[in-house]
């Protein structure tokens, strides 16, 4: 699932930026659900009786990129969830729970093979059943569609419909992450009615919506770009989860324009961002945030092709025991970034305490290090960095610990995406700056550390060990997955395959009174459907 | 009562249309002409040009649409479907062809049709530069003339006025505005847009702050320009003859050294309007309304060509169309252009 990052302080040089940074953030980076047990959320949430409620307003940054579930970016899921109803839904505190499908369980061994059984009461909004062949059908679109769903289902090797409502996919390679692929946090999960199969040019141009979901988009109260209207789907199998009449989505790409609609009761929540997270808490709103995206330095060149010393690993050590991350996230994000050494989020999937604890700020035995690997003289190091977000104010405040401990940093930075991921991917810059979101380790090796990741693994780095925990770690079952994940954040820390410096965090803000308003480790990214009134 | 004083000469800055005028063909007739030519010429050329500088940008929108974890065949394979492996001067063909023929084609990022938003969103913008235009000349010719005829602090004042106006970026008075007048006294609704069908009440108070904060920052330049001028005119003989009849000094203001004066003014009003068009980008961004200059700077962002295009050359004509009516509006008001 990717999420909004918020532009930095130091960063906010123009309106113009900000609204790239919203869009180009939301299309660029990728943040996931973590699995995990504790919440780092500062999560509020209205204590009173929930009570009907009639219009639900909320303010995004960016319109989506596609109405189609298959082809939005799961940075804009929230446009598509109201409307086509999910297999699965996951709930605020991570946990799956049954949507279309009342059951699904991985049979034999191996995480080959999920079989799912769907409701029998559910229609889509035109009236025609969801079964197993409409389910199928969705799900083949979704695979051969262009859209950005479509690699999370390239490894599906057939769907059999066994009855009417029951259906079996069929994978090439284990994935133990496929129910997760399959709620409402991606396009892939939310399933689309065969007529809208059949009409793609209505599909993708939103003039109508063609899910089971809670609502109907009302294209008539619609200007795509600016507002989204949906209304209660009449033929919805749980009225109980139709907490409003109508849910607006209106796009508010000024963060500070969307606190003003907050404020003034035009709208009830909104995603926020770093620049007005103080004010927002000051005028008394309900904010929910959690530390998810990692930010600093990836250092893809492990093995010394155009930058010799990166591929020594006590090199890529030293880097990280030259980084002050606490003064740094200090600096940039005040209270609310999370200083880290791994990649993966407190109390998320792959955490591990021993990670944590590997890189101290030790620029006296990173100078160590840099003499034992033979360059007590220090070296050059090109790092590439985008004007994104952040990421490159989080680089900029590496550049003089580098120095320090003898690392002069040649610093490029790119100021669109294009740029960024050219140089990423074609081995020119043996280190770049990266802003990821957290997510359960198998689908972070999709990404970030597999040999095949498109971007962000851009000298396409092996490690024989890693790849076998990797591999694993998909075929076990649920009970032994969380120590093989730990094994191979420990395994990516101990390597030294990146340099992290933080976690920044992702806002939601509420008028105090709406109820349901909350993040965790396991769902960063909140669901409108889960928000209620209260009294 | 009739005054028989010709009005003095007036310095057109206009490109003299009357000059061309050739022997069987009426003045109107061959400024309307030229004004046309000049039109198409120019729309093309921006249209060629914004085309150009588009495909210079590093990114397109399969890009943008398929995010960065896409594999390069899925990326390829979008990018056919667009249309963006052909030839930039087919790309451009195509396009030219079908707005044409009044297709202005799809968005590439929502798949919705660019003619039928265009047509939602340029009202939306239209209502916003007509808001500005009146709040800023009501304004500025008010304060102009007024400082003019009183001289001293006031005409020191519009200085100071137009000076900070000059200063004031249009985004950060948007902001203040909508703090004190949204936030603070909730008078006005902070953002958005209400269409005049769906409530008149509520269409005009949402578009004053907006229309307020673009008409504010373009007006001092036109209040220091009425000063200037009707100053000038007041210095002038025929003012001393017109009161020495008996003239009263409101009509001596309204109906001659207004009227004087307006040629120069009417220039920076159209500078004006060009400057709102662009000034509706900001507004529109800050006051969140669903207008043509919020359209752009999503889609420049998303590399999605068509809508740009459209903008771009709605713009282009908002331009051309203002500058026409500037020119029509001197031959109204200078007889000597006319001959």
């Amino acid at each position: 699932m990717t999420t909004h990052l918020p532009p930095h302080p130091s960063v906010r040089r123009s309106r113009i930026w900000c609204v790239a940074a919203a869009t180009l953030a939301a299309l660029t980076l990728t943040a996931c659900a973590p699995r995990g047990s504790d919440s780092e959320a500062a999560a509020g949430g209205a204590t009173g009786e929930p009570v009907a409620g009639d219009t639900l307003t909320v303010a995004m940054p960016s319109p989506p990129t596609s109405l189609d579930p298959a082809k939005n970016d799961a940075a804009f899921v929230s446009y598509t969830l109201l409307a086509y109803e999910p297999l699965i839904y996951r709930a605020s505190d991570g946990r799956l729970r049954p949507a279309l499908a009342t059951s699904w369980s991985y049979v034999g061994t191996g995480n080959k093979q999920l079989d799912i059984e769907l409701r029998k009461d559910a229609t889509f909004a035109d009236g025609t059943p969801v079964d197993a062949k409409a389910v199928k059908a969705s799900l083949e679109y979704v695979r051969s569609s262009q859209g950005s769903s479509a690699q999370l289902l390239s490894t599906v090797k057939s769907i059999d419909v066994r009855g009417q409502f029951s259906l079996s996919v069929k994978l090439s390679s284990p994935n133990p992450m496929l129910p997760d692929v399959l709620t409402q946090s991606y396009g892939a999960g939310q399933i689309i009615s065969p007529a809208g199969l059949a009409d793609p040019a209505a599909l993708t141009a939103g003039s109508k919506s063609f899910g089971a979901g809670a609502y109907v988009l009302d294209p008539s109260k619609t200007v795509a770009g600016d507002h989204y209207t949906y209304t209660a789907n009449q033929k919805y199998f749980d009225k109980s989860k139709q907490h409003y009449k109508k849910i607006e989505i209106r796009v508010i790409a000024n963060s500070q324009a969307a606190l003003n609609a907050l404020t003034t009761g035009q709208v009830d929540a909104a995603v926020g961002d770093l620049t007005t997270a103080q004010q927002a808490k000051s005028t008394g709103l309900q904010i929910a945030r959690i530390p998810t995206i990692w930010q600093g330095l990836n250092l893809i060149d492990r093995s010394g092709t155009v930058s010799k010393p990166l591929g020594d690993v006590r090199v890529r050590r030293a880097i990280n025991f030259a980084i002050d991350r606490s003064a740094i996230s200090k600096a940039l994000l005040g209270d609310n970034g999370v200083p880290t050494t791994q990649v993966a989020v407190p109390g998320g999937d792959g955490y591990s305490k021993k990670a944590a604890e590997q890189y101290p700020y030790d620029p006296e035995k990173a100078r160590q290090l840099l003499a034992e690997a033979g360059y007590a003289d220090g070296f050059e190091l090109k790092v590439l960095a985008i004007k994104l977000a952040g990421m490159d104010a989080v680089v900029q405040a590496m550049v003089p610990q580098l120095e320090k401990v003898g690392i002069k940093v040649e610093l490029t930075v790119a100021s669109d995406a294009q740029t960024y991921i050219a140089g990423a991917s074609d081995g020119s810059f043996p280190a770049v700056a990266v802003g990821y979101g957290a997510q359960p380790v198998h689908i972070l090796g999709q990404g970030l550390f597999l040999p095949d990741a498109p971007v962000f693994n851009g000298f396409h780095s092996k490690d024989e060990q890693l790849i076998s925990l990797y591999e694993q770690a998909a075929a076990a079952p649920a009970s032994k997955r969380s120590e093989l994940d730990r094994a191979i954040i420990e395994r990516l820390t101990d390597q030294a395959w990146f340099a992290p410096v933080t976690f920044a965090p992702v806002f939601y803000y509420a008028r105090p009174d709406l109820g349901g308003v909350k993040v965790s480790p396991d769902a960063p990214v909140a669901s409108p459907l889960d928000w209620y009134d209260t009294k | 009562m009739t005054v028989e004083i010709a009005a003095p000469p007036v310095e057109s800055e206009t490109s003299a249309p009357a000059a061309t005028t050739r022997e069987g063909r009426g003045p109107l007739l061959s400024f309307l002409l030229l004004a046309a030519g000049r039109a198409v010429l120019c729309v093309l050329l921006v249209s060629l040009l914004t085309f150009v500088l588009a495909s210079l940008v590093p990114g397109d929108s399969a890009r943008s649409i398929l995010g960065v974890n896409a594999t390069p065949e899925q990326y390829a394979a979008l990018r056919r479907e667009l249309g963006l492996d052909q030839p930039l001067a087919q790309q451009y063909w195509d396009w030219l062809t079908g707005a044409l023929h009044g297709d202005w084609g799809t968005s590439t990022v929502s798949g919705g049709s660019v003619g039928a938003e265009l047509l939602v969103r340029g009202r939306v913008s239209l209502v916003l530069v007509v808001f500005a235009i009146v709040v800023a000349g009501v304004l500025g010719v008010g304060l102009g003339v007024v400082s003019a005829v009183r001289q001293g602090r006031l005409g020191r004042f519009v200085d100071v006025v137009s000076l900070i106006g000059a200063a004031v970026p249009s985004y950060w008075l948007g902001l203040v505005l909508a703090a004190v007048f949204a936030v603070y006294l909730r008078l006005l609704p902070a953002t958005g847009y209400t269409p005049f069908g769906e409530s008149p009440v509520e269409w005009f108070t949402g578009m004053i702050l907006p229309g307020v904060t673009l008409g504010l920052t373009t007006m001092p330049l036109l209040a220091k320009q009425t000063r200037d001028s009707v100053s000038d005119e007041l210095q002038k003989d025929y003012v001393h003859v017109l009161r020495a009849r008996g003239l009263g000094e409101r009509s001596v203001l309204l109906r001659h050294v207004l009227r004087n004066a307006a040629s120069p003014i009417l220039t920076v009003v159209g500078l004006m309007v060009v400057g709102l068009l662009s000034g509706t980008v900001l507004a529109e961004t800050v006051f969140v309304l669903p207008g043509l200059g919020s359209w752009v700077v999503t889609a420049t962002l998303a590399h999605d060509l068509p809508v740009v295009q459209a903008v771009a050359v709605c713009f282009t004509l908002g331009v051309v169309l203002v500058n026409l009516a500037i020119d029509a509006a001197y031959l109204a008001l200078n007889p000597r252009a006319r001959r």
